[in-house]
């Protein structure tokens, strides 16, 4: 930080023009260039004409703009410079504030546009993810794991009610239908899962089928899918969003038990999000 | 070219002796005053300066002064700067206290001079003398600047303690202020371009509205407004024309415009013409007016003046 002290300079009224252009052109440029803080010291100046004041300084916003408030403070003992310094303050204060507002602004803007694009983004950046999500979903659960929420047995009803008839418009291979998520896709055995879990919705074969009841049926899918997925695939095979059920919704699986179907809630994430349902 | 010192040529009724000014023979100077009593205002002695100074003391010829108020001719220096012998024998007395004499100031140097030894010797308080710095020297700037003058600017002043009340006369005879402008705007009159030298923000020197890194078109705004927040009176005369701001009477409030057309004032466009720029200005020395509020008052004024210019010329249609 360098001072300048006006007063040797100028006397302690600064009217001299000449004088204003030299400390501007021999001075504060040369220190400005240098990347310097400049002190502007008045101190002991009792006034300075409109005219001195503009040659000392007026070229200066020209040549830099507002920015130069950021390096050059004016002190001042006199009022009428006192406001010129507190003007400086206060417009470097707001253009910071502006500034940061700007930023903060823009930085939530961009986050908010790339938020619905983000795991495409990701799933680009990262082509393996598919991969490690597909094993994570795989390897969540094994035969001996019980899952630690799961609801009281289901109470055997007193009166078995009868089965609905056979919708013949219904597909003929194993299918999920939950209508509140747009879910409506095949069910894929096997225990290939990594391949099956590329065609959608998979039963993890260790344990039940809807005709077992002696365990749950669990079905696996991703939440966001392969790149090569079509939004149609998606939509219809993948349990983005399993996490909007609630209890009461229907579920409905083509086949005939006790049904559990899960996804991960974020990425390779620990947790899991099941949802649970009785067969009817 | 012949002038006569009337009894009485202060800024409220200075038309008839600017009337009077006969330019005809501009190779000689023909300079008579009222035989019973002269009281003028000090912007008269720096016209009469002026234009002694243009021409050289031989040609010159200067009627004996008569009147009872002769010796305030001769202590203000006019006939020393004439160089012209009065034989008027006066007791000096001692100038501190009651007037600046008359003074050339050829240049900035000559003008730091003057404010930090000459203008003390008026031993008023600091906020008194204050405007006086500031209007000499925004005014005398001009001159060095604007007016391609090779005489320089002649100033006097003169105080008046019983009103309380400084006048102050500046003059040259360099090219004026139309052809000042001239150099960056169209202008046709004197009147026109008075008014335009008078607008916030307007210079001869740069058609930009802000003026150059050293010339911000402010000068001639703050002293109008100095005046006009002193509720006094101020005057440009140059080529044909005079623009004199009247006072603000007490009852009214006092505002600042950027366009001198606002003000209340008086024009006269058919006047003999000066070949210069002559500025009178009577400032009130009211203790009570903190001048450093003044000025902020008039910067603020200036400010918005020249936000309102700019936003004027970037409405005009542009043909392209």
């Amino acid at each position: 930080m360098t001072e300048i002290i006006l007063l040797p300079k100028t006397g302690n009224f600064a009217e001299n023009k000449d004088i204003a252009r030299n400390i501007r052109l021999n001075e504060l440029i040369p220190m400005l260039e240098n990347g310097e803080d400049i002190i502007l010291n008045f101190k002991g100046v009792e006034a300075a004409t409109q005219s001195f004041i503009h040659a000392l300084i007026s070229d200066l916003f020209r040549k830099y703009g507002n920015s130069i408030l950021s390096v050059l403070l004016l002190i001042t003992c006199k009022s009428s410079l006192l406001q010129t310094t507190a003007k400086l303050k206060y417009m470097r204060f707001t253009k910071r504030s502006f500034v940061t507002i700007g930023v903060t602004f823009w930085l939530s803007a961009t986050i908010l546009a790339l938020l619905p694009s983000w795991p495409h983004l990701y799933y680009r950046l990262f082509p393996q993810t598919s991969g490690i999500l597909a094993s994570t979903i795989a390897s969540t659960v094994s035969v001996d794991a019980t899952p630690t929420s799961l609801p009281s047995p289901t109470p055997t009803p007193a009166v078995i009610p009868p089965l609905p008839d056979i919708d013949p418009s219904l597909p003929k291979e194993n299918g999920l239908l939950i209508d509140k998520i747009g879910v409506k896709g095949e069910i894929h055995e096997g225990s290939d899962w990594e391949e099956i879990l590329k065609q959608g919705v998979w039963r993890v074969p260790d344990f039940g089928t809807p005709e077992d009841n002696s365990r749950p049926v669990i079905l696996a899918a991703h939440r966001w899918g392969y790149l090569n997925w079509s939004a149609a695939f998606r939509k219809l095979n993948s349990f983005y969003s399993l996490p909007d059920l609630v209890a009461g919704d229907t579920i409905k699986i083509i086949w005939s038990t006790d049904l559990i179907l899960y996804t991960c809630q974020l990425w390779n994430s620990p947790v899991r999000f099941f949802v649970y349902a009785n067969r009817i | 070219m012949k002038i006569h010192l009337p009894n009485s040529a202060f800024i409220g009724n200075i038309d008839s002796f600017l009337r009077s000014i006969d330019f005809s023979d501009r190779s000689r100077l023909e300079i008579t005053a009222n035989k019973n009593w002269i009281s003028v205002h000090p912007v008269v002695l720096s016209m009469v300066a002026s234009l002694g100074l243009t021409i050289g003391k031989d040609n010159i010829y200067c009627e004996p002064f008569e009147a009872k108020s002769k010796n305030y001719f001769e202590r203000m220096g006019m006939f020393k700067i004439l160089g012209i012998d009065s034989g008027i024998k006066i007791h000096e007395h001692e100038a501190a206290g009651r007037f600046i004499p008359l003074t050339i100031i050829r240049n900035s140097d000559e003008l730091t001079y003057f404010i930090t030894e000459v203008i003390p010797l008026l031993h008023l308080d600091p906020v008194q003398a204050e405007p006086i710095k500031y209007v000499i020297s925004e005014l005398a700037r001009n001159v060095f600047e604007h007016s391609e003058s090779p005489y320089g600017a002649i100033l006097c002043a003169q105080y008046y303690p019983d009103v309380n009340r400084i006048r102050i006369g500046i003059a040259d005879t360099g090219i004026g202020i139309k052809n000042s402008m001239r150099q960056s705007y169209s202008v046709e009159d004197d009147m026109t371009a008075i008014k335009l030298a008078l607008v916030p923000g307007i210079t001869g020197t740069t058609t930009k509205i802000g003026g150059t890194e050293t010339n911000a078109g402010a000068g001639l705004f703050f002293i109008k407004s100095i005046a006009k927040v002193s509720r006094d009176f101020f005057m440009i005369y140059s080529g044909h024309s005079l623009f004199k701001l009247l006072r603000t009477p007490v009852n009214k409030n006092v505002r600042l415009f950027a366009d001198p057309n606002k003000d209340g004032h008086s024009e006269n466009t058919d006047l003999p013409s000066w070949q210069g720029t002559v500025v009178g200005i009577d400032i009130t020395l009211n203790q009570n007016n903190d001048f450093t509020k003044l000025l902020d008052l008039i910067r603020k004024a200036y400010s918005e003046g020249l936000t309102e210019r700019k936003r004027i010329r970037h409405k005009e249609a542009k043909f392209i």
